[in-house]
């Protein structure tokens, strides 16, 4: 496992902000979900060692928290949530910096910055000020600062920040080529559901600092076998009226049906009631659940027990 | 040469991790400070006093010693080096200031501590890189051309008896340099933690020196009393003369006003940095943790 935590709590005076957090983290990209104050950036501050954990323990990449902190960060490169930067300096020599910092020489630091800007796309700008850059341009050089001392894991908190949706596309399309044709562990900490979607296959969602849903996102969006999503064609409220009588569960979604059949209710019914009542099917398949609908069910669910834990 | 593709390719090389992890702070520190011209011209400015007293340790060492009546500033005993020290410990203020004053809080104000705190630093890493910026203009300007006005003298005109003699000046030099720079850093960069900007730190450097100089002299003008000399931080810096160059340092022109206890300046003192680390240390911390 790259993250395990075990009943790993943190507090702010009165407030648990992570409230016995169990999860284990693979490889690949995963996503942290959860609302504004879910403790998100406490997880990834608590594990940097930024943040002193009230109780629990945690590892990353099998390194304790608690006493291996620097060896952490020299494998993991992080980039806030924050507009931060270096002020006074261009992008190429915050980006060397942050490489030295981490314990590279000098020289390899400023090749790697050189190297790392012109893939996240600040080739051209790498030599003016930082804090002349727009926020697309701050949020690629932290992903840059991030990435020069070539980390095992990433943590992004919030990546995708302020950017225009052309760098939104843009830092998205890096930050799966990176977890997909690069290899590179990425815990992918957002609020954006369409963002989270996009890049990871696997997704964690906290919400008041508990650990809500765990698992693949293919599976976590499968519904039970028993619902379907149908388009149709005649008259729609009498075949509604028709599967009612007939015990099934029916919603309208634009112009979809989505309809729950009866335990044992095989699926020849909905075509025998198609049928019956003159209905043209133009499409039928198994529902899945949008990671809106996931996202609003566990967020309603507070007191419920993890969804899924795979 | 190879032609490599602009893209992200695999770092083979390997991650210092024994020597120095601040360094890579203070070196850019040093560079960022050097890029101001203002403050390059005042560092040059800086270096005018050790070029009079190498000129004066010239003419000095030239004057037969046998010569009757020879004045005083012409012969080159330890109070030379303190009292080029004196002189240039009033530079110190404006140096001090000129390279502490924004170290931290500019990086309260473009949240810079958290890319810090994210590398394998500590705090104490991260504080000790802030430190050694300050400190090494400090000791540039006092340090190193003291020990260089020594080298001089022993060069001009070697005689055993004096270079064995005046041999401890030169850990003297090192110690009240070291002392007071470390003094500067420890106080600008404590106010430059609890403060938003360079504006307010250096206000409130100014403020802390001058106020209790002046609340030192008045106390001390009503009462008599040569302890309360102390509550001067300046005096109490002054005094550490006195520590490192004993007798000496009465020879300093304009010494006597400032003596102050040195003992109980220096306990001031040492408190004072105590205090200053920790409060330097908390902020920090609290940036780092609760943003």
């Amino acid at each position: 496992m790259i993250i395990e935590t075990n009943e790993l709590t943190v507090k702010y005076g009165e407030l648990r902000a992570l409230d016995t957090v169990n999860l284990t983290i693979g490889e690949g990209a995963v996503g942290l979900l959860g609302p504004n104050g879910a403790g998100k950036t406490t997880l990834l501050r608590t594990l940097l060692g930024f943040q002193k954990s009230n109780e629990g323990e945690a590892s990353v990449l099998g390194l304790d928290i608690k006493d291996r902190q620097m060896e952490i960060r020299r494998r993991v490169g992080y980039m806030p949530e924050m507009d931060c930067f270096i002020p006074g300096i261009s992008g190429v020599s915050m980006v060397s910096y942050m490489g030295q910092l981490c314990g590279m020489h000098r020289l390899d630091a400023l090749q790697r910055a050189h190297e790392i800007l012109f893939y996240v796309g600040l080739g051209e700008a790498r030599y003016r000020e930082v804090q002349t850059y727009s926020t697309g341009m701050k949020q690629r050089t932290k992903l840059a600062g991030s990435l020069v001392h070539d980390p095992e894991i990433l943590l992004l908190d919030e990546p995708t920040n302020g950017m225009d949706p052309e760098g939104h596309e843009e830092m998205l399309a890096l930050i799966s080529d990176l977890a997909y044709k690069r290899n590179k562990n990425v815990l992918f900490c957002s609020h954006l559901l369409q963002d989270v979607e996009r890049v990871c296959k696997d997704i964690r969602l906290l919400n008041e600092g508990k650990l809500r849903v765990s698992g693949e996102l293919k599976t976590l969006k499968q519904e039970s076998d028993n619902v379907y999503r149908l388009r149709v064609k005649g008259d729609v409220l009498a075949f509604i009226e028709a599967l009612k009588l007939k015990h099934c569960r029916v919603e309208t979604d634009k112009d979809d049906l989505k309809i729950w059949l009866p335990e044992k209710t095989p699926l020849k019914r909905i075509f025998e009631i198609a049928y019956q009542r003159k209905m043209q099917i133009r499409h039928l398949s198994r529902s899945e659940k949008s990671l809106e609908e996931i996202f609003m069910d566990a967020v309603k669910n507070n007191n419920g027990d993890l969804d899924a834990n795979l | 040469m190879p032609i490599f593709e602009q893209t992200y390719r695999k770092w083979e090389g390997t991650l210092k991790t024994t020597g120095i992890r601040w360094l890579p702070i203070t070196k850019m520190g040093i560079k960022q400070t050097f890029k101001k011209k203002r403050f390059l011209l005042f560092f040059i400015g800086c270096q005018i006093p050790f070029l009079v007293f190498a000129i004066r340790l010239i003419i000095g060492a030239l004057v037969p010693e046998n010569i009757e009546n020879a004045p005083e500033f012409l012969k080159i005993t330890p109070s030379f080096f303190a009292h080029f020290l004196w002189i240039q410990s009033s530079f110190i203020f404006i140096m001090t200031i000129w390279s502490g004053a924004n170290l931290i809080n500019g990086d309260y104000q473009s949240n810079a501590l958290q890319l810090y705190l994210s590398k394998p630093l500590t705090q104490l890493d991260y504080i000790l890189g802030k430190l050694s910026i300050v400190a090494f203009f400090n000791l540039t300007i006092t340090v190193v051309p003291a020990i260089l006005l020594f080298i001089l003298r022993a060069l001009i005109k070697y005689e055993n008896s004096w270079f064995v003699q005046n041999l401890w000046v030169i850990p003297a030099i090192l110690g009240l340099s070291l002392a007071i720079s470390v003094i500067h850093s420890l106080f600008i960069l404590c106010l430059s933690a609890i403060t938003t900007n360079s504006r307010f730190s250096t206000i409130a450097y100014f403020i802390i020196l001058f106020f209790t100089d002046g609340i030192a002299d008045l106390l001390h003008s009503l009462r008599r009393v040569h302890s309360l000399l102390n509550i001067s931080i300046s005096n109490d810096l002054f005094s550490l003369f006195q520590i490192f160059f004993g007798k000496h340092a009465a020879k300093i022109p304009g010494y006597s006003e400032k003596m102050a206890d040195p003992y109980y300046g220096a306990a001031i003192l040492i408190v004072l940095c105590v205090l200053c680390y920790f409060v330097i240390k908390r902020r920090v911390g609290r940036i780092e943790v609760i943003q």
